[in-house]
């Protein structure tokens, strides 16, 4: 194959250099806290989630009781889960279900994706129910919080 | 200046070979980032989904494995690319902005038309020289690393946490550091850079650093100085603050600025000497951008090193062979990230373990600290 021209391999490189701030470009908000987590911004600083928030979580028989959680092996992921409920140990967790998340509703979204598929795999008296309340007061951002139940199979 | 400038073929091989050994480096170390993401995105997923992503995981590491053997390397850099966007799309979480760029590289070996490097090439004590070849590669790269430093300047300068305030370094000595690591570095600094006056100078600093940093790159008559300026600043920074992929990424990508006009450093060595023969024998293996003559002496003296008409020795002319092997780069990357799961060494925390080695071989680099010694010890080699 012919080596490129100086030309193609100038439009290459400044295709390379386009797509990239094309990339970036829109998700370039000074007002926007985190400040750091432009997805494609080449800030090394790329913090984590500067959110805060609490998380309660809980499985509950029919008439709101709090159950016993089951037995879980000493390496199993959901038990970083279970345990985190203050505002660093929340920060610490949405490195690992949604870094870079811009809002804490997009926190609450990957939450709420993980809690559904492991209430799935739940086993609990008939009428039981995992529940989690997520409240915010994140810097920047106005108040949220969001509460979910989802049913928990015999 | 010329942005274009024809490299001979060892700088596209250099680049080749290079970035595919940090691109293995790099997946090895995200196993350990990665492993509690792709647990929880398993939780409640059939087992054979949940396999799914461990399964890319694996198949890109052994394309990276191909790449390094120099086989079919733009194929396989582009499987490998393929194979992180399908990742990413099953599992966004795994998303780091140092991937992004190892995956930009990935990119840009698959796309540069450049021969395939070979490991009997990059172990070859007589490297036969490439034949010249269009510097698609070195170009990508050239641009990227200068497009890395100027967009993380406007996000410092355009940032209320950053521009110019100091803040965020405040945040990073006192908050970030402390969290995530047991270094070294952040404990000696934190008392300065918590002063919000040296917090802002030291922003600034930087910023002025990005912005200068490729300009005297790309400048043959300032690039030494933007080397030395810029291995300090990612060195210090790697130290402090372990951002890992991205400080060798960026190192390696130093030599993309060398070209086919840059001179070639004549080496004496003395024959009768064990030291000398052996750097002879073994250093132009290592010597992937052939930068280096090796002439045997006809009397006993120094190793030395002509160095623009001054004469660098022992120490001195070790320190400059250094900095003319990418191998120096990929040791370096190695240190950080061949044990990625590993939280101490020997009872310390790894961090710190990585500080202490860094700082016994940075003593080396100054000057008049280890000169004699060193010497001394080489005299004692001679046969």
């Amino acid at each position: 194959m012919a080596p490129p021209s100086p030309r193609a391999l100038a439009a290459m490189a400044l295709s390379l250099l386009v797509a990239q701030l094309c990339l970036a470009t829109p998700r370039f908000d000074r007002h926007r806290s985190p400040p750091f987590s432009g997805r494609f911004s080449w800030s090394m600083f790329a913090g984590p989630l500067t959110g805060r928030c609490t998380h309660e979580l809980h499985l509950v028989d029919v008439g709101d009781h709090p159950l016993p959680w089951p037995t879980l092996r000493h390496d199993d992921p959901m038990r970083a889960v279970i345990d985190a409920r203050t505002p660093p140990e929340i920060v610490r967790l949405s490195w690992r279900v949604a870094p870079y998340a811009d809002r804490d509703a997009d926190l609450a979204l990957a939450l709420d994706d993980l809690l559904s598929r492991w209430s799935r795999t739940l086993h609990a008296p008939a009428g039981s129910s995992l529940t989690s309340e997520l409240r915010c007061a994140s810097p920047h951002q106005p108040p949220f919080s969001r509460a979910r139940r989802w049913p928990v199979s015999p | 200046m010329k942005l274009f400038r024809d490299a001979d073929g060892h700088a596209a091989l250099t680049l080749q070979a290079g970035l595919s050994v940090l691109i293995a480096l790099g997946l090895w170390n995200a196993t350990a980032e990665w492993s509690p993401i792709l647990a929880l995105w398993s939780v409640g997923r059939p087992a054979w989904l949940a396999l799914a992503p461990r399964a890319l995981v694996v198949a890109m590491f052994l394309c990276a494995l191909a790449l390094c053997a120099g086989v079919r390397v733009r194929a396989f850099a582009l499987t490998l690319a393929a194979l992180a966007a399908a990742l990413y799309a099953l599992a966004p979480a795994v998303y780091h902005n140092n991937y992004y760029l190892l995956w930009l590289m990935t990119l840009a070996l698959a796309m540069a038309p450049h021969p395939d490097h070979s490991l009997a090439w990059i172990t070859a004590a007589d490297k036969p020289a490439p034949r010249p070849w269009p510097p698609a590669l070195a170009v990508f790269v050239r641009a990227q690393v200068a497009l890395v430093y100027w967009v993380s300047v406007a996000v410092k300068l355009s940032h209320p946490m950053w521009g110019g305030t100091g803040h965020a370094i405040q945040w990073i000595t006192t908050t970030r550091a402390p969290d995530a690591h047991f270094g070294l570095v952040n404990p000696l600094l934190q008392p300065l850079l918590s002063q919000p006056v040296l917090a802002a100078l030291s922003e600034w600093a930087i910023v002025g650093l990005e912005l200068c940093l490729p300009l005297l790159l790309f400048n043959p008559r300032t690039r030494r100085l933007g080397v030395a300026l810029g291995v300090a600043m990612h060195a210090v920074m790697q130290e402090w603050l372990f951002p890992q992929v991205f400080s060798f990424v960026m190192l390696l990508g130093y030599f993309a600025f060398i070209d086919g006009g840059d001179r070639a450093f004549t080496v004496h060595y003395d024959p009768r000497n064990r030291l000398d023969r052996a750097l002879a024998a073994h250093f132009p293996r290592v010597d992937w951008m052939g930068r280096t003559r090796w002439l045997p002496r006809d009397a006993p003296g120094p190793l030395a090193l002509d160095d623009r008409g001054t004469e660098r020795r022992d120490l001195s002319a070790l320190r400059l062979l250094a900095t003319l092997s990418p191998v120096t780069v990929l040791a370096y990357a190695a240190l950080a990230l061949l044990a990625p799961g590993a939280d101490t060494v020997l009872t310390l925390p790894r961090a710190a373990v990585e500080n202490l080695i860094v700082a016994a071989v940075s003593l080396a680099f100054v000057p008049g600290l280890l000169d004699r010694p060193v010497a001394r010890l080489r005299a004692t080699l001679d046969d």
